[in-house]
């Protein structure tokens, strides 16, 4: 038997591989995001396949040097979060986002964290748009795109309460005389960068995330987003 | 043999088959070509005729080679009832089973957006409008994955505005199944769906 370690994963996406195999992206606490083939996930024999789903906390043993490892045992870490309803197709759009952004083998233990709170806070069928953000913000943190909130990225002077701001992909928030579409309080920017996320707050979070992950989508849009269009909510 | 054979090019052809590997296909090839030559030409027709002409069903989109399927164009089935399926092996299961009269409505999958399968390749529009046609009860009929419980939300929102009702079959115990055997996911669902007696 080759040498196999243990990872603690959610997988991200399987399709069907060979016969009775799966073909999973795994984010894993230990090693980030990487591919790996569970074999006898599929078909009734291993009693495995009730396990390989998403949304819930895995013990992978992996083995194999190359690009693509193989999972020799899957357990689960304990039982798997509950998602259903609109927090279902909120969590398939978390996963198309980690799998679209995340490099392979970036290891991103507080983000892994993040991403098991928001299942739990998903799986006890909180509907929460300002948990989602927050997660979006701590992604685009990990992934070296973090949002600077309280400081005026053109002349560096702290935001002002009173100032009206718009937001720069990549470069951050400037003072704005307004007329500018898009434009945002500077009160509401120094209570997000003191974790106060209002309701109030929701639009100026979207806008910001959705500008900031752009680039990150390189010009391709996710395609969960058509889940959630022309719906009411 | 050399590698570009014919015969080696009609063994790599059939191992598209699923669950047909390099010696399965090896011993389908050379029993057609030292046993039955008339069996592999007629396949070899067939396969041929239905890769061109088999499309899908305008009304519920299942495979036909049809404009409309034969399923939908029985006027004797009952027509307030459309059970929406995945694929049309489901069709098939529940047509076998005998226990449901009314039509069907095909998804050709579930919703899988790192796929790229959205509402639009799973047909809603098509579902939709199907739906408008006398249509007072949508049964989902989906897979009990994931991927299947978000399918069956995500229609349950689009469909329920037209004031069709939509319901969901149950999962549970298999007949004959003893309750240790079966896994905790299962239980808990049979649970949920209980029914007063
Ligand atoms: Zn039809």
């Amino acid at each position: 038997m080759p040498e196999s370690v243990t990872h603690r994963a959610y997988i991200l996406h399987a399709r069907r591989y060979r016969d009775t195999s799966l073909l999973a992206d795994i984010f894993t606490l230990e090693e980030g995001r990487y591919s790996v083939v569970i074999r006898g996930a599929r078909g009734g024999k291993s009693g495995r396949q009730g396990l390989a789903q998403l949304f819930s906390p895995l013990l992978v043993s992996v083995f194999g040097r190359g690009e693509l490892k193989t999972a020799g045992a899957i357990e689960a870490a304990r039982a798997g979060y509950r998602l259903a309803g609109e927090n279902l197709l909120i969590g398939m759009y978390v996963n198309e986002l980690l799998y679209r952004v995340l490099g392979k083998y970036e290891k991103l233990p507080h983000l892994y964290t993040q991403y098991e709170l928001l299942l739990e806070e998903l799986g006890q069928g909180h509907f929460a748009p300002i948990q989602i953000r927050r997660f979006e913000l701590s992604l685009l943190a990990s992934l070296g795109y973090g949002i600077t909130f309280d400081v005026d990225a053109e002349s560096g002077e702290p935001i002002d309460a009173n100032g009206q701001y718009h937001f720069i992909a990549e470069q951050g928030f400037q003072r704005t005389e307004g007329g500018i579409n898009e434009s945002f309080s500077g009160r509401h920017l120094i209570s997000i960068a003191s974790g106060e996320y209002g309701v109030a707050c929701e639009p100026l979070l979207k806008h910001v995330v959705r500008k900031s992950l752009r680039p990150l989508l390189g010009g391709k849009p996710l395609n969960s987003r058509a889940l959630f269009e022309g719906r009411a909510g | 043999m050399s590698d570009s054979s014919l015969i080696t090019q009609l063994t790599d052809a059939f191992r598209c088959l699923p669950g047909v590997g390099p010696k399965t296909a090896q011993r389908m090839v050379l029993h057609l070509l030292e046993r039955d030559r008339d069996g592999g030409r007629r396949l070899a027709s067939k396969l041929a005729l239905a890769m061109e002409a088999v499309g899908n069903c305008e009304s519920c989109r299942n495979l036909t080679e049809a404009t409309v399927c034969e399923i939908c164009c029985d006027p004797r089935r009952e027509a307030r009832t459309l059970c929406v399926v995945e694929t049309p092996a489901d069709v098939l299961a529940i047509e076998h089973s005998g226990s449901y009269r009314g039509y069907y409505f095909v998804l050709m999958g579930c919703l899988s957006p790192i796929d790229g399968i959205g509402p639009a390749e799973i047909g809603i529009d098509a579902l939709l409008k199907r739906c408008q046609k006398s249509i007072e009860e949508v049964i989902l009929a989906v897979g009990s994955t994931i991927e299947g419980e978000a399918t069956a939300h995500y229609i349950s929102e689009v469909v329920k505005p037209l004031g069709v009702q939509v319901s969901r079959i149950a999962h549970g115990i298999p007949l004959g199944g003893e309750l240790e055997f079966v896994d905790g996911g299962t239980l808990s669902h049979a649970l949920q769906g209980r029914k007063i007696l």
